[in-house]
């Protein structure tokens, strides 16, 4: 199988400070990889990379052999409409309804309004929200905020989703069901994801491979089961959730 | 990656605005979102009546009792209507309706984009394929160009009045001298080069505020950081901009239009 998705020693520092040193990853066509690690280890910002919503320093992207990291934005325009991003903090339009926010990827694509209606509530209903439509962002919970931005990234059928902690700050019966969804989409399209998460549980449910991220570089990549029956202390110690072991949660980081 | 020291980092900012600008001009050019346009025509334009109309009469009646205090001493209160038309229309009417529309509309537009830049709401238009500058920034630019003129001559209109009512009825200047004496000395071009005054002010509120809202970082404080600071730059560019307008405008008139 070719690899979908290439990542070479991909580094990215802010401000001085290296977040990402070095990242190498691939990604076959319809596996779902979840990423685990600590926060602040730079999971949301190696996603960014992989939608061109930020630019590495240093280190090469490919999607289908096409190197993308040098792509200008609209080349990326054209490339995104492959892919989709369920942000971390939702990022729901607040001027528009759930419903606009949800029909927003479709008007791009300019399809028409009656298509559109019919998609938007069928996938509305899909996230479990099917009578929000009119609402505003402001008076969702932050759970349905996530269920929505779900929806919007789910609109288009994309052959790639990247999803920011999707399950964060959803209770445990809609943490299943956005797991069985990640699932559902892969099943029912071939859909190829990449899950960022500190869900363990819901890690384990949905990846192919997993992948664990400290420091800003891969430390530790493999199947489900290679990491249930991994020796490793640190893997052991994230899988577990632990305070102590090898990795320290409260060291001061370089 | 070394941070760079502070005289570069303003030489990269400059090239920042200068690029912003340039894709807000290119952007301007092809089809936006007609409800965003009109939406902020009415934000900026119809909502900022009330606080032209305050400033502006008032202005002209200081303008006005100022103008009256001392050319009553050489006895040349005539001229008083004369100084407070013109002085209203090329240079304080287009100043003070821009420093108004920078304080309430640019700090907003900051504040407004800011929020959307910290939330990630941008990075979402641009997954979904749309062009941030296309769809935010654009709107906001144009409404900003056409609305500036337009509350500039209310400023104008209702500073003249203010000026004429302080003085026919305090300083007992006639009103009909009063009246004829500012239409011979304001002129189709004064009138002019507020307005292109007014235009260039409106486009640099617009840039300044939308570039700052659009690279807004570090939460709730980098929002009220980009707000104070696209007020700020906004003031300064108008003020300066107003120096060297005046010289070219004038240069200008005197080269082609006597």
């Amino acid at each position: 199988m070719s690899a979908l998705i290439q990542i070479k020693g991909l580094c990215k520092a802010f401000f001085g400070k290296e977040i990402l040193r070095g990242v190498d990853l691939q990604l076959n066509k319809g596996e779902t990889m979840v990423v685990l690690g600590e926060s602040g280890t730079g999971k949301s910002v190696l996603l960014k990379h992989l939608i061109g919503l930020m630019k590495p320093d240093t280190g090469e992207i490919y999607f289908k052999n096409e190197r993308v990291d040098s792509l200008n934005e609209k080349q990326w325009l054209e490339k995104r409409k492959m892919m989709s991003f369920v942000f971390q903090s939702a990022a729901l339009f607040d001027s528009l309804s759930v419903f606009d926010n949800v029909a927003f990827p479709l008007r791009q694509q300019g399809m028409l309004e009656e298509k559109i209606a019919n998609i938007v509530r069928e996938r509305l209903h899909h996230v479990g929200l099917p009578h929000v439509d009119k609402l505003f962002p402001s008076s969702l919970s932050g759970g349905m905020k996530k269920r929505v931005s779900v929806a919007r990234a789910l609109v288009l059928n994309p052959e790639i989703v990247l999803y920011d902690e999707p399950t964060t700050g959803l209770d445990p019966i809609m943490t299943a069901q956005i797991s069985e969804m990640i699932i559902q989409m892969k099943k029912d399209y071939g859909v190829t994801s990449i899950v960022v998460s500190h869900d363990v549980k819901s890690a384990l449910s949905v990846a192919d491979v997993l992948v664990l991220l400290y420091e800003g570089k891969v430390y530790a990549k493999g199947t489900v089961e290679e990491f249930k029956n991994s020796k490793d202390s640190m893997v052991r110690q994230f899988l577990e959730g632990r305070s102590e072991g090898p990795i320290d949660p409260l060291r001061v980081r370089s | 990656m070394r941070y760079p020291s502070r005289p570069f980092r303003l030489i990269e900012q400059a090239g920042e605005i200068s690029i912003f600008f340039y894709l807000t001009i290119i952007a301007c050019c092809r089809r936006m979102p007609k409800a965003s346009f009109t939406k902020q025509i009415f934000k900026m334009g119809v909502e900022s009546v009330p606080l032209i109309l305050i400033t502006g009469s008032f202005t002209g009646m200081v303008l006005s009792a100022q103008t009256y205090n001392q050319l009553n001493k050489l006895g040349a209160e005539t001229l008083v209507g004369p100084i407070v038309g013109v002085g209203m229309v090329e240079s304080l009417g287009p100043v003070l309706a821009a420093l108004m529309m920078s304080s309430r509309v640019g700090g907003s537009m900051a504040a407004e984009l800011g929020t959307m830049q910290v939330t990630e709401q941008v990075d979402a238009l641009r997954v979904f394929g749309a062009d941030p500058i296309r769809h935010l920034v654009a709107p906001r630019f144009l409404a900003c160009l056409f609305v500036t003129p337009l509350l500039t001559l209310l400023a104008d209109v209702i500073g003249m009045m203010g000026g004429h009512v302080i003085s026919t009825n305090f300083f007992h200047i006639d009103a009909y001298s009063y009246v004829t004496q500012t239409k011979a000395y304001l002129g189709g071009w004064q009138i002019v080069s507020g307005v292109i005054k007014a235009f260039v002010f409106g486009g640099i509120i617009a840039t300044f505020c939308c570039w700052r809202g659009l690279v807004t970082h570090q939460g709730a404080e980098g929002v009220g950081r980009a707000t104070t600071q696209a007020n700020v730059l906004s003031a300064i560019g108008i003020l300066v901009s107003n120096f060297f307008l005046t010289i070219f405008l004038t240069q200008f008139h005197k080269a082609f239009l006597l």
